[in-house]
């Protein structure tokens, strides 16, 4: 007798509150990337036709074998699917989507960088990642004409900087053997080489998903299908009982700010890992910061915001909530990549039992969640309907006329002058 | 909430008649007495509602106290979380009586609490709260 009254609560679809339906709005359409003053050439579209050159370019690593989409592979929605990012050498980190990477107010698990062109300058110079030296970068710019037309186009010509040493970085003997002009000419022609990488990375946006066909078909029936009574529970959980919406909200399922979630050493013990306590100070500590000399607005209030960046107690330990935008694409998952699954994840979420800190600072945003399979099988559902398409075909690999590496002399074809190339549309 | 505020809006006409130099009537806002009861407040918003983890500035009125503050501060957190902002604000004084605290950011949805201390010329500090739910 007892299922007549159960049965039918059970097949009914889930219906949704007034709350419910403003929460689901908030967080749909993803809306175009903010403004990005401390970058002139951010909306540029002959910068981001250079930022992808550069962007799939192995040429400006040590070796010649690493480039930006080692890491961060469009296949993967441009991450590596790698517990820890492989380049020169074996990082700590977890490659992040790079798919509304813009939207992001820091970069870095840790926030050591304040934009998108600042974070460019990080993995390039990283004797872990593409462990190229900065004089290096610029000598191959330098001499690969297709490189260096697109470079001019934009910036203007090349100084004559000589033969630069190799292996030339700020921290190098050789640094200090370069005139003030040469040192501020190789800075220069590295942070625009930068700034055109994030041109680039600006248009990463994360696709349509059933989760955004759901939320406008509010609007319009026709929109698109409807997600699954599953996912539609699991919606309700995440903005809901379950609490998930407290650090993943909006169009990008991120406030964009960090937590320390308490997350273990590979032993079980409290982690060692300062996450934002020392990526604060290594963004506090860089030339290339929003409100710093190289920076195209270092008086803008969007710099003086970056600049104000509190740093606390609870921060020791803290990583960036990631966006959750295209989460199913982008395994493994944490700073450190330890889950292989986003079942893995809801599992530590549900009991927190794993949990170990090494302080009393942290703050106290989790508790476990206490929820049975068939919710966190709702969970995952929801999370999986955030999948998105990829970007625009012309986005997802090397200019066509872009050469892998520098062919010595100038023997390539080149299908638009120079001089044109300003303004150009996006799709060459 | 909205119960607060509209106690607050209706004491702020009883109070219009308080602000010394000011002959217009206050802003609409949110009225804070500091904990010993000898400072009020009136504290305006950029932003229509508390904004979710957007910036907005913060009017800080003075319209009641024994003398001149020395100083104003803003600062708000979340006491369940056990945190506060993630940004350091300044608050500067833009007239005899009015401060402006730019760049306020409630990164979380949920429960907040707003804190404005006002300085006495003694160094004494005067502490106003107010909660305020970010949704």
């Amino acid at each position: 007798m007892l299922y007549l009254f159960i049965l039918p609560a059970v097949l009914m679809a889930p219906t949704l509150t007034e709350d419910q339906i403003r929460t689901a709005r908030s967080m749909s359409p993803v809306p175009p990337p903010p403004s990005s003053p401390t970058n002139a050439m951010a909306d540029d579209p002959a910068a981001a036709l250079l930022g992808q050159s550069l962007f799939f370019e192995p040429g400006i690593s040590g070796k010649g074998t690493t480039s930006c989409s080692s890491c961060h592979q469009p296949t993967l929605a441009f991450s590596d699917g790698r517990h820890v990012s492989t380049g020169a050498g074996v990082g700590i980190r977890n490659a992040p989507t790079l798919l509304g990477a813009a939207h992001q107010r820091w970069f870095f698990w840790d926030g050591r960088a304040d934009s998108l062109w600042m974070q460019a300058t990080h993995p390039i110079e990283d004797p872990l990642e593409m462990n190229a030296a900065r004089g290096d970068v610029v000598q191959f710019i330098a001499h690969t004409p297709q490189l260096r037309r697109r470079y001019e186009s934009l910036f203007g010509p090349i100084p004559e900087l000589g033969a630069l040493p190799a292996g030339l970085t700020p921290e190098s003997e050789q640094w200090n053997s370069l005139t003030s002009t040469q040192q501020q000419s190789v800075n220069e022609i590295f942070v625009n080489l930068c700034k055109c990488l994030a041109a680039y990375e600006r248009q990463l946006q994360p696709g349509d998903s059933d989760f955004d066909r759901w939320v406008a078909s509010f609007e319009s029936p026709d929109a698109g299908p409807a997600l699954s009574d599953s996912a539609i529970r699991g919606f309700q959980l995440f903005t809901g009982d379950a609490g998930c919406w407290q650090c993943h909200f909006g169009p990008l399922l991120s406030d964009r700010e960090f937590h320390d979630l308490g997350l273990p050493a590979p032993d079980g013990s409290p982690s060692t890992d300062p996450g934002r306590g020392e990526g604060y100070a290594t963004l506090r500590a860089s030339s290339f910061r929003a409100d710093g000399p190289w920076s195209d607005a270092p008086e803008s209030r969007a710099a003086r915001r970056a600049a104000a960046a509190r740093i606390g107690p609870e921060h020791w330990g803290a990583f960036r909530t990631p966006s959750l935008r295209n989460v199913a694409l982008t395994a493994p998952y944490m700073h450190d990549g330890r889950f292989a699954s986003i079942a893995e994840v809801l599992e530590f979420y549900n009991t927190l039992e794993t949990q170990a800190r090494r302080h009393h600072h942290a703050e106290d945003v989790l508790q476990p969640l206490n929820l049975n399979a068939a919710q966190l099988a709702d969970l995952e559902a929801f999370l999986r309907s955030l999948s998105g398409a990829p970007p625009a075909t012309h986005l997802l690999g090397p200019l066509q006329d872009t050469p892998p590496t520098a062919i010595p002399g100038d023997q390539i074809r080149h299908s638009t002058p120079p001089a044109a190339t300003k303004g150009a549309p996006i799709h060459e | 909430m909205m119960t607060r505020t509209l106690v607050a809006l209706v004491m702020l006409a009883a109070l219009g008649g308080c602000s010394a130099g000011h002959q217009l009537a206050p802003p609409p806002g949110h009225l804070m007495r500091t904990t010993d009861g000898q400072w009020d407040v009136i504290v305006s918003s950029s932003s229509d509602t508390w904004p979710l983890n957007e910036y907005f500035d913060l009017e800080i009125r003075v319209i009641r106290g024994p003398s001149a503050p020395v100083e104003v501060r803003a600062d708000a957190g979340m006491p369940a979380h056990r945190h506060g902002m993630n940004v350091q604000v300044d608050t500067v004084r833009t007239t005899s009586d009015i401060w402006l605290t730019q760049d306020m950011l409630l990164h979380m949805p949920g429960d907040w609490v707003l804190t404005i201390d006002v300085i006495d010329t003694s160094g004494v500090l005067h502490r106003a709260t107010m909660p305020i739910v970010v949704h």
